[in-house]
């Protein structure tokens, strides 16, 4: 498994802050295709391949801000949840909110992980590994036709 | 003269009317409360309202004795007609008010040493005694007053030592501010059951002997009515219950104690006019009844002398010598009586109560009466006498010569007994008259009263009440403005430490990844440029962190609940578990009480103290105890630690936001983890500080409220 392209959604409205996730999983161990959506409504197009998104592969995990643009990640995780054919996607809650309500709410639209941005960046970058190895190295996906593109 | 009662060596019996009595006594118990009252009112007052309330308090005190002592002497019954002189009962009143005057000067001095007690006493007890005496003197009757030394003696004894006893009370009471106090009242009950023993003392001193002949002026008597008794009660119910009244805690305002002496001052004037004229109305309903009386006896004159000339006609015509014998005394007395009502009509008759005083008019009516007067008496006086001699010849003549001036007379004592009714007119319009102008008088004070003290009253509550809406106003518009600056405030420090944190993590993210992947690939400088770069921004950014969560500190959305303090206390050591085991930190907590508050935010308290007890130490291994003791409503908890210790100096200091001691790189830090944990707990109504000496540990110390029915 860890041979192939691992698909990675990264839904973040902060360039720098994207920027910074990439440059963490480029560190990384693991093969990885990163796309990255600005906001709510271009990350729920991409899922459903609408739009120019028709050909768009379905990630093996989505890394999910919660204050984006358009539709928030709130907004987002519960329609992905609710999506029959999107529900079985881990999702990765990645933010700088620390508020206990959001994290509750999001456990709650069951997000499968919520990891707070930490400030300093070794530790930063030490969580996306965390995220990587334990998603992406240890944890086993159903195997489906769509994932193996 | 015929008098009935001539024997001097009996004495009249005197009985008490003790519904009376009882009065007296209410009056003494309720002046002495007064008295109380007003001494600690002079004692308090400085300058002209001392003056003023010296004076009034006299006025009121005296005449609260005063009317005990008469209403005492009211009671006091005799089986004759009593009358007062007034002048002197005014005196006594003045005796009365002279001595409570010397009282509360005595009183309301600032020391009261034995000598002056005893000097005041005595001239206080002396007044009392003269006003009794006085009192006694104003009697006026058809006795004969004689006083029992000893018993005397005993009631002026009784008065001085009467009067000790209160001023010793009244001294020591003065400053008793409640209106209403058991020991006051009590007091005033010993005082007031006392003063009039010495009364009842003075009047068992006293003897009264029928007499008429002693010399008494009689032309200030008065009579006094049931009426005039319930008036002097009343009036001295009002003056004294107005001072108890006034007394309600209106002294702590200057106005309001002047408007209360103003007050007072106008009681007082109404009481003596009233008690003043009273005295006057019945002294002219006295002369009216007077003037009634010598209507009666003139008219009687008339029938007098028909029954006369009756009787003479009887005389001559009696068939038999026991019939003409009774006749005969019928006619001496008719003689006598018609003498005697002749004589206290023009001279005056104690016993029939007729002063003689008559006008010019009567005098010349009754001189032209008078020859007609003298042959009645004269011919039934010389037809008694005939008759006895049994000369029947001279009996006609004196007969016809009575008969003859019986007519003239009649006519004569007609026109006198019309002239007596005319002037009987003016008294009784006088008293009307009196009677109207008292009633205008006291009418007249009591409007006086309304300007200057119910008007000035009544301005000064609504100014007093809109000022208080104004400030009320000012204070609402000020506590609205505060709660809206305090809560921009808080929104401003969220949202800035919110929206700030964003682009410094990007310049903090980015200069860490610039050190972490040019480092030693560029030179030197560059290394300890992005070295300053990155300490800078990882400082900025736990400032923010800490601005962050002491905005926080009072924002709605934390519900208070009961927190154990233990387990929030444990929760923060768990917190610092790393920073424990390296300094080798030994933390000690005693058991700690529920409290009302925030988890997190106690658990942050204890956090933040127990971390700077752990940050600040020096070379041994720290030592921290955490404890909490109850005092009153409140518990007390503390964090000692054995570290570097604060010069107290600072103790105020290090409570505020930003203010550090010590350089970073002695000590690591924001200045916000001491003024955080003063928010935490001013928002829990507590207050919080520290003891401490240089190079000897802190102990900081915070109260929280007590929570009903918590303990450790």
């Amino acid at each position: 498994m860890s041979s192939r392209i691992i698909e990675i959604l990264l839904v973040e409205d902060n360039p720098g802050d994207a920027r910074l996730t990439l440059e963490a999983f480029k560190e990384g161990k693991v093969l990885n295709h990163i796309t990255v959506a600005r906001d709510g409504v271009e990350a729920l197009a991409y899922l459903r391949r609408q739009g120019p998104y028709s050909g768009a592969k379905t990630p093996d995990l989505i890394l999910l801000d919660l204050n984006l643009p358009k539709k928030s990640g709130r907004e987002v995780l519960a329609e992905i949840k609710e999506d029959e054919q999107l529900k079985s996607i881990p999702v990765v809650v990645l933010t700088t909110s620390a508020d206990k309500e959001d994290i509750a709410r999001a456990y709650s639209h069951h997000a499968n992980c919520y990891v707070t941005k930490p400030v300093d960046l070794e530790q930063f970058l030490r969580a996306v590994h965390s995220i990587e190895n334990f998603w992406l190295t240890f944890v086993r996906f159903p195997a489906s036709g769509e994932h193996n593109a | 003269m015929g008098e009935t009662m001539t024997s001097t060596d009996l004495t009249l019996v005197g009985s008490y009317d003790y519904q009376l009595v009882g009065l007296s006594f209410v009056i003494a118990i309720l002046a002495s409360y007064a008295a109380l009252d007003l001494a600690r009112r002079v004692t308090v007052a400085r300058g002209r309202v001392r003056l003023l309330w010296l004076t009034g308090g006299a006025i009121a005190m005296g005449f609260g004795i005063w009317s005990m002592h008469y209403v005492g002497m009211l009671a006091f019954r005799l089986p004759v007609v009593v009358q007062y002189d007034w002048p002197t009962v005014v005196a006594s009143l003045l005796a009365a008010i002279l001595a409570s005057a010397i009282a509360l000067f005595v009183v309301s001095r600032e020391r009261m040493g034995l000598i002056r007690a005893v000097l005041g006493s005595v001239l206080m007890g002396g007044g009392i005694a003269t006003m009794h005496y006085v009192g006694m003197a104003a009697m006026r009757m058809p006795a004969m007053c004689s006083y029992s030394a000893g018993l005397v003696t005993l009631s002026v004894f009784l008065a001085i030592v009467i009067s000790l006893v209160a001023l010793w009370l009244t001294f020591h009471l003065r400053l008793d501010t409640t209106a209403l106090s058991w020991r006051k009242a009590i007091s005033a009950l010993v005082m007031g059951l006392a003063i009039p023993i010495m009364h009842y003392t003075g009047m068992v001193a006293t003897d009264f002997t029928p007499s008429t002949s002693a010399h008494q002026d009689l032309s200030h008597a008065v009579n006094v009515s049931s009426l005039s008794v319930a008036g002097i009660a009343i009036v001295a119910f009002v003056v004294l219950g107005a001072v108890v009244l006034t007394s309600f805690r209106f002294d702590s305002l200057p106005t309001t104690r002047q408007l209360g002496a103003r007050y007072f001052v106008s009681l007082g004037v109404i009481g003596f006019l009233a008690v003043v004229g009273t005295l006057l109305i019945e002294r002219q309903g006295g002369q009216v009844r007077t003037l009634g009386r010598t209507i009666n006896i003139a008219g009687r004159q008339r029938m007098i002398s028909q029954a006369i000339a009756k009787d003479a006609l009887l005389v001559e015509r009696s068939p038999d010598g026991g019939e003409r014998q009774r006749q005969m005394e019928n006619l001496r007395v008719l003689n006598e009586l018609f003498k005697r009502s002749h004589s206290a009509l023009q001279h005056g008759d104690r016993l029939l109560g007729v002063p003689g005083t008559n006008s010019a008019e009567i005098q010349r009516m009754f001189r032209a009466l008078e020859p007609h007067f003298t042959a009645i008496i004269s011919a039934s006086g010389e037809l008694v006498e005939n008759v006895w001699a049994h000369d029947s010849s001279e009996t006609s003549v004196d007969i016809n010569a009575i008969l003859e001036h019986e007519g003239p007379f009649l006519r004569a004592m007609d026109a006198i007994v019309s002239q007596y009714e005319r002037e009987a007119v003016l008294p009784d319009e006088t008293k009307i008259q009196l009677q109207f102008a008292l009633l205008l008088a006291v009418f007249g004070v009591l409007l006086v009263q309304g300007v200057v003290v119910l008007r000035p009253a009544l301005i000064n509550i609504q100014q007093g009440i809109s000022e208080l809406e104004l400030a009320e106003r000012a204070l609402h518009r000020k506590a609205e403005e505060l709660t809206r600056s305090n809560a921009d405030l808080e929104e401003f420090a969220y949202v800035a430490s919110h929206d700030l944190q964003e682009p410094l993590r990007m310049v903090a993210s980015y200069t860490q990844l610039l050190s972490r992947r040019y480092r030693g690939r560029l030179d030197a400088d560059a290394d300890e440029f992005i070295g300053f770069a990155v300490d800078g921004a990882t400082r900025m950014q736990i400032l923010i962190q800490e601005l962050l969560s002491y905005s926080r500190v009072t924002s709605k959305k934390h519900a208070l609940q009961l927190i154990d303090a233990k387990v929030a206390c444990d929760s923060a050591c768990e917190n610092l578990q790393r920073s424990i085991e390296k300094s080798g930190a030994v933390v000690s907590v005693g058991p700690l009480p529920t409290v009302l508050a925030d988890a997190g935010q106690l658990t942050q308290l204890f956090q933040n103290l127990i971390g700077n007890a752990l940050k600040y130490r020096n070379e041994r291994a720290p030592e921290i105890q955490v404890a909490a003791t109850a005092n009153g409503d409140t518990w007390n908890f503390s964090v000692r630690d054995n570290g570097i210790g604060i010069d107290p100096q600072y103790s105020e200091r290090i409570f505020q936001m930003f203010q550090r001691l010590h350089t970073r790189e002695e000590y690591s830090g924001t200045g916000m983890g001491l003024a955080i944990c003063r928010k935490i707990v001013e928002r829990y109504g507590g207050r919080i500080w520290v003891e401490s000496e240089l190079g000897q540990g802190s102990t900081f110390l915070f109260t929280m409220p007590r929570t009903e029915g918590t303990t450790i």
